[in-house]
């Protein structure tokens, strides 16, 4: 556990001793044009906001619905320790599953005219 | 008196220092390598005598002198304080590592998966960074990088779970010490799956697509500037630098065949990551970019069918007293 506390802290220590560092010996000029929103060139216009990209929102709920699965194969794995049958027999149900889950769906997700 | 091991592990490697050194090491690297394949020199006139390998310090300090601009229009706090998070949250999976025998800096016996979880929370945090800066190309790019992280973490899982049933255990030490033959020879179709992933989890080419710079300046980190730059961008190096600690311990026989000299062991290690990590550099000279829809197909098919084929193979293995 020290080590890891030691590996912390000194990391920290070293990334802000940077900023700290960097900010101490750059110059420190103010200015309306060099503080604002970076807009390639132009001055800022609207708002940062914008409407969620929604087209790929399909692969979202997919790894959302996959990812709970292939955790819980993994924390299962790490508990048994060992291979017997019915380990074996649950993570080929749980990825047949996930297979024709994703088989399914994936060229319903993948067309983002659907989506868009 | 001689430190403990943690405190050397934290402190040397693959703690802080090697952490600063492999970003010094593969930024230099990855511009020579990009140079020769390009028929350019890259680097050279700081530090000619040993090609141009001090060119990121160089940087490094050119940077330290340039202004920290803290934009109006953003929380000041916040925009500060999310790269040092950032970074430090790239940095956290190489606790649970092992490097050498006795060479960890936090010993679980569940640490490489407690360092897989990890690893996949940093986007999290680059959301979050993205967000403290308040920009149309930070907003795109942080959308393109939760988009990327659905394409490849279910084959990381899948990949690390492959192996985790053939060693039987997420031990950092007894995962190696059980390769006898190493992991990408014994699954290699996990190790690919796996390498892919890593190549899109840190965004090399052809999976440059949160950052590209044609298209959204510099995506998530397109508001910093001097020491932030360094620490915001210079972090996918340090998350490359975890992924590649990991893959040479899940699946290069870490530091096989040394098993009792630390130094020797060490090294080994050093030398199977820079295996990992100079093809990984060198996609960039290689591949064009793809779109982040053909990266979440790629993901979402042959990837996730090669992951899944993976942990078959890994039960087959198994099953059949392989390993």
């Amino acid at each position: 556990m020290i080590g890891f506390v030691i590996f912390v802290v000194i990391l920290t220590a070293a990334v802000v001793g940077l900023v700290v560092l960097g900010y101490l010996l750059a110059p420190k000029a103010r200015g309306e044009i060099r503080e604002r929103r970076f807009e390639a060139g132009n001055p800022p216009f609207g708002e940062v906001k914008r409407r969620l990209v929604m087209q790929y929102v399909g692969y979202i709920y997919l790894v959302t619905a996959v990812e709970a699965v292939v955790g819980l194969l993994i924390v299962g794995w790490l508990w048994l320790g060992v291979l017997n049958i019915e380990g074996v027999l649950a993570v080929a149900a749980a990825l047949a599953i996930v297979a024709a889950y994703v088989a399914k769906y994936i060229k319903k997700i993948s067309d983002i005219s659907l989506w868009s | 008196m001689t430190l403990p091991s943690e405190i050397i592990a934290s402190l040397i490697f693959p703690g802080v220092l090697a952490i600063f050194g492999f970003l010094v090491v593969a930024i230099w690297a990855e511009r020579k390598l990009v140079a020769r394949v390009q028929w350019r020199y890259g680097p050279l006139y700081v530090s000619k005598q040993i090609g141009g390998f001090l060119q990121p310090i160089s940087d490094l300090v050119k940077l330290l002198f340039s202004q920290l601009v803290l934009p109006r229009h953003t929380n000041r706090l916040l925009f500060a304080a999310t790269p040092i998070a950032l970074f430090i949250a790239e940095a956290l999976p190489v606790a649970f590592i092992a490097a050498a025998p006795g060479l960890v800096i936090f010993y679980n016996p569940y640490g490489l998966a407690i360092a897989i979880v990890l690893w996949l929370l940093v986007v999290v945090f680059l959301v979050g960074m993205a967000w403290a800066e308040a920009d149309k190309f930070t907003y795109i790019g942080a959308v393109r990088e939760v988009l990327l992280s659905a394409a490849y973490e279910i084959p990381l899982l899948l990949a690390f779970l492959a192996m985790l049933i053939l060693y039987g255990t997420a031990d950092p030490f007894e995962v190696v010490e059980r390769q006898t033959v190493w992991g990408a020879l014994l699954n290699p179709l996990a190790f690919i799956a796996f390498f892919i992933a890593l190549a899109m989890s840190t965004t090399r080419f052809p999976y440059e697509i949160p950052e590209a710079e044609p298209e959204v300046v510099l995506g998530p980190y397109t508001e910093y500037s001097s020491t932030l730059f360094i620490l915001s961008f210079g972090g996918t190096y340090v998350k490359l630098y975890a992924g590649v600690l990991l893959g040479s311990v899940l699946f290069l026989g870490g530091w096989q065949p040394f098993l009792d000299n630390v130094a020797l062991a060490a090294a080994v290690v050093v030398l199977k990551m820079a295996v990992l990590t100079f093809p990984l550099l060198l996609l960039r000279a290689i591949y064009p970019r793809y779109r982040i829809d053909q990266a979440l197909k790629i993901g979402w098919g042959k990837l996730l069918a090669l992951s899944i084929a993976a942990v078959a193979l890994s039960i087959v293995l198994k099953a059949a007293g392989v390993v």
